[in-house]
């Protein structure tokens, strides 16, 4: 064994991973660093509850898992810098912060990245109403705010959060007026098979079904948002039956929440120029990793959701696992302490990660709904690119996504692609017969997200500013 | 923290809203009733909180003139939150 | 887009290798004269400088020589409806350049002088006078040349009507395709190689518009011209109710500001970023960063209420002389360049037509852009 490298490691991400590796890495003695952009650990499944959800939401083993994980960080050797958000970061791993107090930068020598899942959304028309809230976010709101996203609720989209979301909107009283489900029911009956492995989930999915079943809320399987109008007083909702187009049906509604699944957030690994793949179940790119979260370059780990989506059991086991890699290929534990360390999470892991992966093609269930938007549904937010306006450069020849970007603008705007990313190259795909890998990923662009302009520019005076020499005649 | 939570309020463009310190933003508007935060600058047409995470930029307003994310600011006594205003 | 290989003409009267603004203009006036002309990028086209440009059409950052090219190259782009086939939305704005110090104002005012010499009708102003005319402006300034021709561009509209334009005209657009060597081909006229492609892509004739790739094409052709790659950083921000009017520059050069209709400003001006043209990838220096956009919000103070959209750089290339290269590189007259011209967005529809004039057979007065200025021709040429 090489004499052990306890040079500091930097973890980006405070969420199940991040935090339990950063722990691990601490206890095997490295300097570590954890950076997150929310006020507290915990990520997007432990986020710490607002003051007013912690009365109103009954108890439930997010916020004690939450508070556990947030004890034990305290009671580490983990530097913590919360309320600080990654912007930006150089091929070096030179990170770009934005943090309390304005912007500033930190050398990472090694990094994991452990920033998790972002939510894939697929538009419809009318989908940019106020009334109408992803289907992540209507969860946070609910579970860490205690708040309704109205007091009846259409769940839309696809994947296990639907059956998350329609059990809190009861919890806190309101009514779920439909649940749409771009899956099949007999891929929910396959996953129902395989819960005996995990089960705590199974548990949890059985009093969901049992409540959901008691309150009568219908449930259309193989079906989307079609349309939403705004009525005034709410909303008037059209769903379409995926495979009978021609079967609709409608419903008023104050609220509805909507998102197809999650998939891993990118920009930072892209930008360190890790290599990715495009997972054809999950529908998403992903960085390519080995068990342990190993990427292309040495200096780089990827654990948890960021590496792929297998769900918050799993995000632990793998934040443990990783850290332990880490301490190994550092020469800090040799490869049969690592062996010991790891076999019982990677056998855990392995069972659970057979529920998750039948999650992916529920998750991604909507994957051909892109092809089929109609020309006037928005598909970019930000700068209200229409699908006409796609089809129409992609008639002139922008067969791949950035082109499309360049000469549509879509993508362009503040969220950075992130809500149209998915969409368009759906869209982009189908009309020219292209493999999603084909039709290719917006390039990463710095800022991740907008940065006020003083964050960088600070206090100065004319001759603070360092000009260069006059350009030529 | 005890279980009284005393309301405490602040102003979003001419109304007094009441929500808990500490709170998020956007979660003591919509119990309020309000879900339009500002409007698209490209169209003119209402944008809200959308995704909770951080990732749509659309629920970002002025809190006492700075840029901050709805979703996930902190409700504090006496704030004044307006809308961010694209041109 | 890149048509099925059996559609092809064997040989083309011309390949355009680099698929900007000047290739593309230059393939365009080919076309349109009746020649069959293929146009090849390494990328998809207007990727590179022409897709992520400032956009400013300004008389006063273009070199002094330069100016009577860009007033024409300007004129084009505000009436680019007729000659490209639709309005890209090009805006006819003043232009201000501005003095803070002692040092700038007398700067200013030799460049002014320059360029009132070539042309441009550029006035010096008070502080006063400019501050009734751009009334955001930082009231400290000392004057400001004033400057009636200028004005902005959306770039991200300019690929796609260029798009539309050469498929008109019939030109084969090849894209994604990297060249990785030209020859002369037997019985005369290039052959030129393709990475990942079985055939090769002949014309009679060849013209290199690669920009920052120059370098490494024209030695090829027996050329050593040691071209200088600029790694440009470029600030966008988010919408902003209006802040400004004209495009907004300093004395020495180191800034454009201008405001887009949509209502975000680009904040430019040549800071560098880091980087290297060969092995790819580039990177913002944070005090680069910081210096560009601390001299933009002290120019117009409101800029402090602006978000940062987007960071990104751009490679412009350079000759050592600073001027363009345009005009023939053989004796034969059948192998051409064009590029290397310092604000090149401006003048290059303009620079473009002129080379495409002159492969059709007028005699456009290039003179100061001969290639063969830093070496003499190369032994006659590449010709076997
Ligand atoms: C609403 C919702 C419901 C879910 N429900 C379930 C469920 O019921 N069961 C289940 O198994 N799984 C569920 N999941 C998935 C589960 O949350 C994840 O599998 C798990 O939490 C992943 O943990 P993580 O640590 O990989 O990511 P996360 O918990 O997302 O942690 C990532 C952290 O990175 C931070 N971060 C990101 N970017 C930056 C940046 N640029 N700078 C600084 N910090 C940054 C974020 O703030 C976050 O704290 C759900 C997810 C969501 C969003
Ligand atoms: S709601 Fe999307 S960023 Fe706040």
């Amino acid at each position: 064994m090489s004499s052990p490298d306890f040079s500091p490691v930097t973890v980006i991400g405070g969420g199940i991973a991040g935090a339990t590796s950063a722990i691990a890495l601490s206890r095997h003695g490295f300097p570590v660093t954890l950076i997150d952009e929310q006020p507290v650990a915990g990520g997007q499944i432990f986020r710490a509850p607002s003051p007013y959800a912690r009365k109103i939401v009954p108890p439930n083993h997010e916020f004690s898992g939450g508070d556990t994980l947030r004890q034990k960080l305290a009671a580490s050797n983990v530097d913590v810098r919360f309320s600080t958000r990654v912007w930006g970061l150089s091929p070096t791993l030179m990170l770009d912060l934005l943090g309390p107090d304005g912007i500033n930068q930190l050398p990472a020598a090694t990094l994991v990245v452990a920033n998790g899942a972002t939510e894939r959304f697929l538009p419809f028309q009318g989908w940019t109403t106020p009334r109408i809230i992803g289907l992540a976010g209507a969860s946070i709101l609910m579970r860490n705010g205690g708040t309704l996203p109205g007091q009846s609720v259409v769940v839309a989209g696809s994947g296990p959060l639907l059956f998350s979301v329609a059990h809190q909107v009861l919890e806190l009283g309101g009514r779920v007026v439909a649940i749409v489900d771009a899956g099949h029911r007999s891929d929910w009956l396959r996953l129902g098979a395989m819960l005996s492995l995990d089960p705590a989930r199974l548990t949890q999915a059985t009093s969901w079904m049992l409540r959901l079943k008691k309150a009568g809320i219908p449930i259309h399987h193989r079906a989307h948002i079609s349309e939403a109008q705004e009525t005034g007083t709410g909303l008037r909702l059209t769903v379409t039956e995926m495979d009978h187009p021609e079967r609709r049906h409608v419903y008023a509604t104050e609220a509805a929440a909507c998102g197809y699944g999650l998939k891993p957030s990118t920009l930072i690994t892209r930008t360190a120029g890790v290599q990715h793949r495009h997972d054809p179940v999950g529908g998403y790119l992903e960085p390519v990793t080995d068990t342990a979260g190993r990427t292309s370059r040495p200096d780089l780990y990827v654990t948890g959701d960021a590496a792929g989506i297998r769900g918050m059991a799993v995000a632990r086991l793998r934040g443990l696992i990783t850290a332990h890699a880490i301490a190994h290929d550092r020469g800090v534990i040799s490869r049969d302490t690592y062996e010991a360390l790891t076999r019982v999470p990677l056998r855990q892991r392995r069972r659970l990660e057979a529920v998750s992966r039948q999650m992916l093609p529920l998750m991604n269930a909507g994957s051909a709904i892109p092809a089929h938007l109609q020309d006037e549904t928005i598909v970019c937010r930000c700068e209200r690119v229409k699908a006409a306006t796609l089809r129409s450069a992609i008639q002139a020849g922008a067969e791949d996504l950035n082109q499309l970007k360049a000469w549509t603008r879509c993508g362009m705007g503040p969220c950075q692609g992130r809500m149209c990313e998915d969409s368009a190259r759906g869209l982009l795909a189908a009309a020219c017969g292209k493999t999603p890998e084909e039709a290719g990923s917006f390039t990463a662009r710095m800022p991740f997200f907008p940065l006020p302009l003083t964050a960088v520019t600070g206090d100065f005076t004319y001759s603070d500013i360092p000009l260069p020499k006059a350009a030529p005649l | 923290m005890g279980n009284k939570m005393p309301p405490v309020t602040f102003t979003f463009l001419n109304s007094t809203i009441e929500g808990v310190e500490g709170e998020p933003v956007a979660a003591a508007l919509r119990r309020a009733g309000i879900t339009e935060l500002g409007r698209s600058g490209v169209d003119g047409t209402p944008r809200s909180a959308f995704c909770f995470m951080g990732s749509c930029q659309e629920c970002r307003v002025r809190i006492d003139g700075t840029v901050a994310y709805a979703c996930k600011a902190p409700v504090l006594p006496n704030m004044t939150v307006t809308p961010y205003v694209q041109s | 887009m890149t048509q099925a290989l059996h559609t092809r003409p064997d040989v083309f009267d011309t390949v355009v290798v680099g698929a900007g603004v000047m290739g593309a203009t230059t393939a365009l006036f080919l076309a349109r004269a009746g020649q069959k002309v293929a146009l090849i990028d390494r990328e998809d086209m207007f990727r590179a400088a022409s897709g992520v440009n400032a956009g400013t059409l300004t008389l006063h950052m273009t070199r002094a020589q330069l100016i009577p090219h860009a007033i024409r190259g300007r004129e084009m782009w505000l009436d680019s409806a007729n000659w490209l086939g639709e309005d890209v939305g090009a805006l006819a704005t003043p232009g201000l350049s501005m003095a803070f110090t002692e040092a700038e104002e007398e700067l200013l005012r030799q460049r002014a002088r320059v360029r009132q010499e070539m042309g441009a009708p550029i006035e010096v102003l008070s502080a006063k006078e400019t501050i009734r005319i751009e009334p955001g402006i930082n009231p400290t300034l000392r004057a400001a040349a004033y400057c009636a021709l200028d004005g902005h561009i959306p770039t991200y509209r300019v690929g796609g009507a260029y798009a539309r334009a050469l498929r008109q005209a019939g030109v084969t657009i090849i894209e994604n395709s990297p060249v990785e060597g030209i020859s002369p081909a037997t019985g005369g006229g290039y052959e030129v190689r393709i990475t990942g492609r079985a055939h090769p892509v002949r014309g009679h004739r060849i013209v290199l518009s690669t920009g920052a790739w120059l370098e490494k094409m024209l030695g090829w052709l027996g050329y050593d011209i040691p071209i200088r790659c600029l790694i440009n950083q470029l600030v966008v921000t988010e919408t902003l109710p209006p802040v400004m009017r004209s495009v907004l520059s300093i004395a020495n050069g180191l800034l454009s500001l201008k405001q887009f209709a949509n209502g975000s400003v680009l904040i430019g001006g040549g800071w560098q970023g880091e980087g290297n043209i060969h092995q790819g990838g580039t990177r913002v220096i944070p005090e680069n960063l910081r210096g560009n956009v601390r001299l933009a919000q002290h120019v117009v103070p409101r800029l402090n209420e602006a978000q940062i959209l987007r960071v990104w750089l751009g490679l412009e290339s350079e000759t050592p002389d600073a001027m363009p290269l345009i005009g023939a590189l053989t004796p034969d007259e059948d192998a051409f360049v064009v590029g290397c011209i310092h604000s090149g967005f401006t003048s290059g529809p303009y620079m473009g037509r002129l080379l495409a004039e002159r492969i059709l057979g007028s005699d456009p007065d290039l003179g100061a852009f001969d290639p063969t200025r830093f070496s003499s021709l190369p032994a006659t040429g590449t010709r076997p």
